[in-house]
Order: C-alpha cells, then structure tokens, then sequence
C-alpha cells in the first residue's frame, strides 16, 4: 500500500487510527500493539502476500541473535564476535540473494564468458530497509545500547507501517523507549494536529510535484537518444526534483503518520539543494542513511583516525556500498564512486586550507549532484551517456519555432527550430524548474515548517487545501479531445 | 490543546465534506460523461453539459469494412485514406468510420494509413508514398486527405517538400503505428469517485448556470433556433472554441496556398494515374452558425472560397453537401455532445460522393 493512495488515506490510516486508541482507551495496550503489527503487516502484504514470512523469519531470527548478543548473552556458549558476525552475514545473504543475485550472476557470466541462468527474483518491498534497520539493531545490542527486549515492542520497532517502506532508517534506541512510554498511549491532539499538516505537505510534495516532474524526467530518459541540448537540461532536472520531492514528500508523510501514533521519526531531509559542499549535501541528504553509514560502515572500517590515504579508502569504500545499496547495477555503484570522489576531493580541499566564493560553491555542489543524479536514474549505462551527452550539447541545439525568425542567425551555427521541449512532452517544464528551485532554496522545508507550525486558521486552510488538492490528483484526468492526438 | 483538537475537527470535517461532495458530483456528472460500457462525446466530457449527451456504442453493420493500419496485412487497396480524429473513427457509435461507406458503396478496399514519420503533414506522407513508388506497388487508384476544417490552414498552407523521399520499409511503419485514436484497455485511466474532475464538473455547471450561453473555457454553448438534436436538450449547440478562434486565419492568401499544394499533389498522382480527394470536415459551429440566436461571431469562408478557385483534385464540399441534409430536417448530423460528425454525415456524403 503506498501512502498516496486512497485506500490508504481513506481506509487503512483512520481504521488503524481508530482501533489503536479504541483498545487504548480500553487499557488494552498489548492489543492495540498487537493490533499496530498486524496492520503494518497487512500494509506490507497488500502488494504481495508472498514476502510475508520473509519479514516474518528475518524478524524473529534478528530479535533471538539480539537477544543473545545482550546480557542474556552467558546463556548462549558462542563467542559475541562469531554470534554478531553470522548475524550480519545472515542478513547481507537475505538482501543478497534477493537484490544482487542476478547482478552477480551477469558480471559472472560477462567476466568468464559462461552462461549461468539468471535468478529473476522480485524484490521483496523495503528488503533494504528492513535488513540495515536490523543489521543496527544487532550491531547496538552487540554494544550493549539496546535497553528494551519485549518481543512486541521489538515487532513493532521493524515494521511500524509509516517507516517501513522507505524509511526513516530508526535505531531501536530512539524507538523503544517511544513505544514503551506510557503518555504515548493516549490520544495526543496536538500531535495529530502536526502530523496531519506534516502529511499533507508530505503528500501535495509528492502527487503535484515530483509526479509532474516525474512525466518530463520519464519521457527525457525513454527518448535519450534524440534529446537536445535543453531537452537534456530539463530531463536531468526534472529527475533532481523529482526524486527530492518524492522522496523527501514520502518521508514527510511517513512522519506525519507517526506522529498520529504518538511517535516520532528522526528527521531525513533538511533542504539538501541548499547545500554548499558535498560533505554538507550528504549532511542534508537522506540523513538517516547518511548516518547508518557512517555509523556501520566508515567509523567500523577506521573512519579518519588513521591516515589520509586511509581516510579516502574509507570514504570510497562507503560510498560505492552506498550505491550498492540504492540498486544493484554499475550505475549505481558509479554514482557512489561520484559521490566518494566528491568527498575525498573536499577533503583534500579543505585539508590545503582553500576556500570558494559561496554562490559558486553550491553552484558547483548543485551541478554535481544534478549530472550524477543522470547515473543514478538511468536504466543503462549508455541512456545516462546519452543524456549527458545532450546535455554537452552534443546532440543538437533546438529552439522554439517561435523564435526562428528573430534567432534565424543561428542557423549558421548549427542551431535547429521545432517544437519546443516535444521530445519530453514538457513545454511547461522550465517553468516548474525556475520554480522549484526558488522554492528549494527559498522556502523554509517541511521541518522548519514543523517547528514554527501553529494549529491557527492560517495553518489549517494551508493544510486542508493542499491535502484537498493533492487528494483529488491522486486519480488524474484530462478533459482532452480525440483530435488532440 | 483545545485549539489542536479545533484543528484536526475542523480537518477531518473537511474531508468527510470533500468526501461527500466528491460521490455526489461523480455519480451525478462526472461518472456518466466518463463512461466505461458506452461512448459519449468529447464536449460533453469536457463541459460536463449533461442534457447534450447522446450515449452510443461502437456498432458496424455495413456489408464491407475499410482497413485499419493496425489490421493491414501488407495487401494491395484500392484506396488510402489519411487524416486526423475524423479518419479514425473519433466520434464513435455506429459506423463510425467514413471509410466503411465509401467501401460499401463504392465496392472498394479502403485502406486508413497513419501520418508518417518525417514528414510535416498528410500532403507530405502522400508525397512520400508517391515518390518512393509505394502507391504504385500497391495499386493504388485513390487517395482521400482528410482535415477537420479548423486545422487546414494549419496543416496544409505551408511549404510542401515534393521531393521526399524513402528507403525506409513503409509496409512496417505503417503496421506498427500506434493508434491513439483507439487506445487499448490496459492503456485507458480508470477513474474513481475521488478525482480532479469533480471540481471542474461542479465549477462549469455553475458557471453555465450564472453566465448563460456563450464561451467557457475551450467550448461554447449556443441556443439554436430549431430542433436539431435527438438528446434530452434538442437546440442547443456545443462546439470547440477553435471552431472560432482560428477563422482569422482563414485568408484568401491562405486559402490558395492550400488550393495550390493539392493541385501539385494532384498533379503528381495524376502522372501515375491516381485520384486526389480532398475532405475537409466543416466545423460544427461553421455548419450550424445560421441558426444560432443572435449569432454574433466572425462566419468562416474556407469552404465558399475554396470552391471557387481551378482545381486538378477532386473537393469534397462537406458543408454543402451536410447543410442540405439539415435543411431536409435530419437530426444529429453532427452527434450533440461531439466534435465529430455522426454516421448520418458519412452515410449522407458517400452517397452523394462516387469514388470513380
């Protein structure tokens, strides 16, 4: 079930809403938890049922290794270190198999020439999420910084319906101690009241804006290979804004359906296209994830306490991981190549004391994160070449017919005239590009939004209006004529 | 708290309204002018005027049926047609494509080819089949270019390249054009009872119901002085607000231009021994506009000027020949809900148009 669904909105949230604070007022707190479980679980079944005792055994397996990893931990005659390590390696098996099997298998097959039959297995849905969530929790519970043991509340912590799917990645620390408090079991309207106006902004983010950028980044890298120069500039920018307002609306929701439980996720996003070096962008960026990787990956493999060979080793290493992480493909891991050699590139920049005018350093910072956003969103490694070659102007310069006349000079330059932007179905969409970056860099987010928001009139019709508008585009359509086409 | 418990009343209230509001305009405007087991008309789909519905079903009961590019098997025709939504069945219902009649009566194999690629309009598409030796493979007798009469100038008074030419495999690209006049089921958007419609169907009603007659968004509403329509309203008018807005450009400069480019194309056929029709579609308002009440717009004069200048292609006067069927009293000639015409315009002008 996704969040921007009527079902969701209309059935599943105020049902599940209803119960728990129903059995709640009942003094039914293992029920309604129960009842909380059971409807994530269903969340998570309503695509496709058969990934259910996936999460189901990875779950129970995770919380009896946890529980052997604290002080419960002398029952158990195997050393720590060994428990924790077949642990992990249990978990990166799971999400293995299921997401880089065939990947493998084909470089397998490319490198030794040999014919080994793909896999084709679906991905069961958030296998990422999940698995890393769980990966943390054993790391912490092999630290000793896991408190809280009760199964339920454990159950609850991996598959609490607003961040299961796309997250917030949660430690259990922030978690537990959430779900065992008593004042979180009453109706808090104050909370409601915040996570009603954090998901409507969460929702009107992803149905208005980043679907419609969505349909110009979509057609732009279906049709690669007859983009022009600015048809490539408005596919790769479309893509940036709307993979940000998607993913950073589908956070916001999934905060605002929390907070109606009384529960708060840590925040994923602060403005990252604001960002003035890549460091800060990542700092910004998905910020959960950022976090689960320097926690788990860069400070375990040394961090910056060695050397500064060894420092960027980590730094790419965690990287590339990282991109491994988001889709098993060489684009992804040359995405996370990018964005490592970003980072040891800033460092070194910053270790010889340099310093850049601020307009042009996130100018720079801006612009990277757009072109390596093209690998990251390309089916194939030609397509992303492809794109970036229209965007050398490599491919052609095409401008509006509207303007053969006065630019006619041009010609001689090899410039063209034709429909503008056709090839993206998108005459609108520099429009909504100037736009949204006015608003990604001007307007306060969805967390500053957050602090300064006030259950006054203003707020309300803000928020009913976006939710009211949002809604009604979640089935779109169009008045047209036949003869249109 | 008090003012957060205001709130989320206040919010959840308004979505129960908006909920209620929602079932209620779908089921009463929006669900019927989008079906799904019926046809209905474009306008009425796009100003929700529900009184000027006609529903209908995509029917055929004549004895011979024209082929479409999808169903071409590479086979020799008699005759190709091309054009826009009026060539490819646009108004549904019965018959709702011209080239049936003109298979029936005329004992042809009538063949609906797309517009192809590289080329700037029907007149070019021809020039290519010509010249790249397609329509004699295929012996080919006659070629019929439709337009909807808003879009002639448009398409055809511009400069027509008469050298084009192909080694592309025609047979193919013709079969493997996709039809979006006719999309397939899983192509087709569902709709439910919460969608961006409902706003516009109760926003136009209203509008229609403080404004009157006249022009609103891309349509116009005008009271006719007659019964010309079998739908629940019977004089009123409903046509596309371009059926006005491009008559400016229907200049005698423009019209020769037009002229001139079939009269080459004819020629060009004619060298090979083949026939060029050319239909215009007259628009709805065009057909109708004398017996609209207190008519105040401009009157379109493609159809009297186009008549009058030589011609090496063979006119098919639509507006003549549908005005007299209106005068006899036949309703429905164009569907009332519709853009396009309805069977009764195809039955009427193949009738009155040999192919020979």
């Amino acid at each position: 079930m996704l969040f921007n669904s009527q079902e969701f909105i209309f059935l599943f949230l105020p049902i599940t809403f209803f119960l728990y604070f129903f059995l709640l007022n009942r003094r039914l707190v293992v029920g309604a938890k129960g009842l909380l479980v059971f409807a994530s679980l269903f969340f998570y079944s309503w695509w496709n049922i058969a990934y259910l005792p996936i999460i189901l055994s990875s779950m129970l397996f995770n919380y009896v290794v946890g529980n052997s990893l604290n002080e419960n931990f002398s029952k158990v005659k195997v050393s720590k270190k060994l428990l924790l390590g077949v642990g992990i390696a249990a978990n990166l098996s799971l999400l293995g198999y299921f997401k880089y099997a065939d990947f493998f298998i084909s470089n397998f097959n490319l490198a030794f020439d040999s014919n080994m039959d793909l896999l084709h297995l679906a991905l069961p849905l958030a296998i990422s999420f999940f698995t890393f969530q769980q990966i943390a929790y054993l790391v912490d519970s092999y630290r000793a910084e896991t408190k809280e043991y009760d199964f339920l509340n454990y159950a609850l912590f991996v598959t609490f319906f607003p961040q299961l799917i796309a997250g917030p990645i949660v430690h259990h620390k922030e978690m537990m101690p959430q779900f065992a408090s008593r004042w979180n079991l009453v109706k808090n309207y104050k909370n409601i009241a915040l996570g009603l106006f954090i998901f409507s902004v969460g929702l009107f983010k992803k149905v208005v804006i980043a679907d419609k950028f969505a349909i110009w980044a979509t057609a732009g890298f279906d049709k690669a290979e007859t983009l022009t120069l600015i048809e490539g500039w408005a596919t790769s920018l479309s893509y940036t804004f709307q993979l940000y307002f998607d993913f950073s609306g589908y956070t916001d929701m999934a905060i605002g359906a929390a907070l109606l439980f009384n529960i708060k996720l840590p925040i994923n996003f602060n403005s990252p296209y604001k960002a003035k070096d890549i460091q800060d962008f990542w700092r910004r960026w998905h910020i959960t994830l950022s976090r689960f990787l320097k926690d788990y990956i860069y400070i375990p493999l040394g961090g910056n306490r060695k050397s500064s060979f060894r420092t960027y080793n980590n730094l790419m290493a965690t990287f590339i991981l990282g991109g491994l992480w988001h889709g098993a493909g060489w684009t992804f891991v040359f995405w996370g190549f990018l964005h490592g050699a970003a980072l040891v590139i800033h460092r070194a920049w910053k270790s010889f004391g340099f310093t850049m005018n601020s307009i042009l350093a996130w100018f720079i910072t801006f612009n990277f994160v757009n072109i390596a956003w093209v690998f990251f969103r390309a089916k194939e490694w030609d397509d992303a070449i492809k794109v970036l070659k229209a965007m050398a102007g490599l491919s052609g310069i095409e401008f509006s017919t509207k303007y053969a006349q006065k630019l006619s000079f041009l010609s001689d330059y090899g410039v063209t005239f034709g429909q503008w932007l056709h090839n993206i179905n998108g005459s609108k969409s520099i429009s909504w590009i100037f736009i949204a970056l006015l608003v990604v860099l001007i307007a306060k987010n969805s967390m500053q939004l957050r602090e300064s928001f006030k259950p006054n009139k203003w707020y309300l019709i803000f928020s009913v209006s976006m939710a009211l508008y949002a809604i009604s585009n979640l089935n779109k359509l169009s008045e047209f004529l036949y003869f249109n086409f | 708290m008090k003012t957060s418990k205001k709130f989320v009343y206040i919010f959840s209230l308004t979505l129960v309204f908006f909920l209620m509001f929602s079932f209620f305009t779908y089921h009463k405007y929006v669900k019927y002018v989008n079906p799904t087991d019926y046809v209905i008309g474009d306008l009425v789909r796009m100003s929700y005027h529900k009184g000027l519905a006609l529903p209908r079903y995509n029917e055929f009961n004549l004895s011979k049926r024209h082929i479409h590019y999808n169903d071409y098997k590479k086979q020799n025709v008699d005759m190709i047609t091309i054009g826009d939504s009026f060539s490819n069945g646009g108004g549904g219902g019965l018959n709702r494509y011209y080239q049936d009649y003109i298979a029936t009566y005329n004992e042809l194999d009538v063949l609906n080819i797309p517009q192809l690629s590289g080329t700037n309009s029907y007149l070019e598409t021809v020039v290519l089949l010509c010249n790249s030796g397609w329509l004699e493979r295929k012996k080919i007798k006659y070629v019929l270019i439709g337009s909807v009469q808003r879009f002639v100038i448009d398409r055809f008074a511009k400069d027509i390249n008469y050298d084009l030419n192909t080694d592309a495999n025609i047979d193919q690209e013709i079969i493997s054009s996709y039809d979006s006049y006719n999309p397939k089921d899983e192509d087709k958007q569902q709709i439910t009872f919460i969608n961006n419609l409902n706003l516009n169907a109760l926003t136009y009603n209203l509008n229609f119901l403080v404004k009157g007659y006249g022009k609103n968004k891309k349509y116009y509403i005008e009271k006719l002085n007659n019964d010309f329509f079998t739908s629940e309203i019977k004089n009123e008018l409903l046509f596309f607000y371009d059926d006005i807005r491009v008559l400016k450009d229907e200049t005698l400069k423009n019209i020769k231009k037009v002229n001139d480019n079939f009269n080459n194309l004819a020629k060009l056929l004619s060298n090979k021994g083949i026939k060029l029709y050319f239909m215009p579609s007259v628009d709805k308002y065009n057909l109708y506009s004398r017996y609209i009440t207190s008519n105040k717009y401009t009157q379109s004069v493609l159809f009297e000027e186009l008549r009058k200048l030589p011609k090496e292609y063979i006119l098919i006067d639509t507006k003549n020949i549908l005005s007299k069927e209106i005068e006899s009293g036949a309703k429905d000639i164009f569907y009332p809900d519709e853009t396009h015409w309805s069977y009764k315009a195809s039955k009427a002008i193949f009738k009155s148009v040999k192919i020979e």
